[in-house]
């Protein structure tokens, strides 16, 4: 049984008839696998990755499908249990990480209150946890980062925070959207590297949603191709480099190489 | 960190920083900072319970403190006794007895009283021994010291705005939080409830709910009540104003990875979005505690507040309500000097605090 198993998702705006934004997406993830989707901008990639934790902006509705995680159908589960499986269970990584860490409290703070959700550790073995993971994610001195204020912090030294966030508890999945989109291309490298270690540490599967189809390239097992709020190909990542199938996907690849 | 420059201060202690170099805002803070220690320590520092009176020295003017005595020598203070006569009008005139000398003491057995509403205790800090009296601020109709009953009015006049802007705060916070984080018809419910507040005149709500308090309360129930009515009209402005800021902070990308990590709804509102709105806060606050202790004194004043024997700050100057009393016992108006203080005070810290808090504001004000 696969860890995640999405089957014909269709989200569509405010219930209404329009063309709907995801239209029968489905997708699966194993155990210890990284799977990339995608997509141009609004081909409805990251409204897919949302779905599976129910973060939808209220104005979207999921009009149809399953998203089963570990055998339970999050689309019919409590908002209790969803919030176990959030940090807990799957976690998110964000685009900006500026944005996505709460400009007023520290790194350090961040990163405990994920803990303290999710663990029933003291305040003392959290501190130290938090260390551990600031320094498991290359941060040096996490010492000091720990007290620092997301401001602070360069960009690539802040999404490794994030990272530390992201897996503080110990999830089984990882949904990143795009982790790498805001950051330069040596720091894309040194990222991709960051998940390759995560991913052979600690076993997690990985959904990374990017438009990057080098870092898919490097990092993903298998990757689905999405286009308009449909997948248009799903496969192997090499064979889909290699020899895609469909229009679009060559144009993407196409685009990479001028 | 040996290196002030070093990043490790937070925006708070930034906006401290600046805070502290607003001199004006400094002197009011300790303004401030001596009303409240005089009010917690008032049976102390006071010479005279709130309730000692000797009718016979009703309306007695300020006691002189001698420093030199009759033979011309310099030495430890002292008052005179009090005479009191008649003129043919029947007009009381007070006169200094010069056949008596009463020392002023230091630690002296006097009134009991409750160190800190807990302890019983009859020393004070300086008075003088029996028989004689003091009254360095005058004496009220009854022969009460009027500084002892500043003091102690200090403590219902001073704690009403503190414990009033907490309750309030308390209430508009999560009023406006869940109003704004929630939007919809919720928050349509709770916007239409804070407006049916804010629709009614202040003034004349707060003397409709006084008028539904019962009269037999007893004073430390009447204190309450005016508390509970106060923070009940002061919470729906901060509630609008709290919501705003909400309706744009809930759209920022770190309420949704607040979600994504686990929180609930209440957490992230208490977490994470209500600690945005933490500087508005801070100078709202001192900006509306001046309103609580008006309105305290205005209900005092007008007899519906706190009651004889008990004493505030507006109950002292009803008695000054009368021109004839002002035109012959001026001392009575002196408790209108401590609510003006206060009150100044409090509005000079709030504008310190926001011109500190808000780095836009300060922005404009250098490019101006």
């Amino acid at each position: 049984m696969s860890l995640l198993t999405i089957k014909d998702l269709t989200v569509v705006i405010d219930n209404q008839a329009q063309t709907p934004i995801v239209k029968n997406v489905s997708l699966r993830v194993e155990a210890g696998e990284i799977v990339g989707l995608v997509g141009a901008s609004g081909s409805g990639k990251t409204t897919t990755g949302y779905s599976v934790l129910g973060l939808l902006d209220p104005a979207l509705a999921v009009r149809a499908g399953e998203i089963i995680f570990k055998g339970k159908n999050l689309l019919r589960c409590q908002e209790d249990y969803l919030r176990k499986v959030r940090g807990g269970q799957i976690s998110m990584i964000f685009q900006e990480p500026l944005n996505a860490f709460n400009p007023v409290f520290s790194i350090g703070y961040q990163i405990d209150e994920m803990l303290q959700f999710h663990s029933d550790m003291n305040s003392e073995q959290r501190h130290k946890r938090t260390l551990e993971l600031l320094d498991l994610v290359g941060l040096p001195e996490p010492q000091r980062v720990v007290k620092n204020y997301p401001h602070q912090l360069s960009g690539g030294m802040r999404q490794r925070a994030m990272i530390a966030q992201a897996i503080a508890a110990n999830p089984a999945l990882i949904i990143a959207d795009e982790p790498t989109s805001s950051l330069d291309v040596t720091l894309q490298a040194r990222i991709i590297e960051l998940f390759q270690k995560i991913r052979k540490e600690l076993g997690l599967s990985f959904l990374l949603i990017t438009h990057d189809l080098g870092m898919v390239g490097h990092l993903c097992d298998r990757t689905a191709v999405m286009c308009q709020g449909e997948i248009v190909e799903t496969g192997e990542t090499t064979k889909i480099i290699d020899e895609p199938q469909h229009e679009y996907t060559k144009r993407l690849l196409g685009a990479l190489k001028v | 960190m040996t290196n002030p420059a070093t990043h490790s201060l937070s925006e708070f202690q930034i906006a401290m920083r600046t805070f502290r170099k607003n001199r004006l805002a400094m002197l009011c803070v300790m303004i401030l900072g001596a009303l409240y220690f005089s009010a917690i320590f008032a049976g102390f520092l006071s010479p005279y319970s709130f309730k000692s009176e000797r009718r016979e020295h009703s309306y007695a003017p300020p006691t002189r403190i001698h420093f030199v005595d009759e033979s011309g020598e310099f030495g430890w203070p002292f008052v005179y006794g009090i005479k009191l006569s008649f003129d043919e009008y029947y007009k009381r005139i007070y006169q200094e007895d010069r056949s008596v000398k009463y020392p002023v003491q230091l630690f002296n057995h006097g009134d009991e009283y409750k160190f800190l509403g807990l302890v019983p205790m009859n020393i004070h800090l300086w008075g003088v021994e029996e028989g004689g009296a003091v009254y360095l601020l005058g004496a009220d109709n009854r022969g009460r010291d009027l500084l002892s009953r500043i003091l102690w009015g200090g403590r219902v006049s001073l704690s009403i705005g503190l414990i009033g802007v907490a309750i309030s705060f308390s209430i508009g916070l999560i009023f406006g939080g869940i109003s704004g984080y929630y939007g919809g018809w919720i928050d349509n419910v709770l916007m239409r409830v804070a407006e049916m507040v804010m629709m009614v005149p202040g003034f004349y709500l707060l003397l409709a709910l006084r008028a539904a308090v019962p009269p037999e309360f007893s004073s430390v129930q009447v204190y309450i009540a005016i508390v509970v009515i106060l923070s009940f009209i002061g919470w729906a402005g901060l509630a609008r104003i709290i919501r705003g800021m909400c309706l744009s902070l809930r759209e920022r990308e770190f309420v949704l990875a607040a979600k994504s990590i686990g929180l609930s709804d209440f957490s992230i509102i208490i977490r994470h979005i209500l600690p945005h709105t933490l500087s508005y806060s801070i100078f709202a606050v001192m900006l509306s505690i001046p309103g609580y202790i008006l309105g305290e004194s205005a209900l005092s004043l007008l007899g519906l507040g706190i009651e004889d024997p008990y004493s505030s700050w507006g109950l002292l100057l009803a008695d000054a309500m009368s021109i004839v009393k002002i035109r012959f016992y001026p001392w009575i108006l002196i408790p209108a000097f401590f609510i003006f203080l206060t009150i100044i005070s409090f509005n000079v810290i709030g504008d310190a605090l926001r011109d500190a808090l808000d780095p836009m504001m300060k922005a404009e004000g250098q490019r101006s």
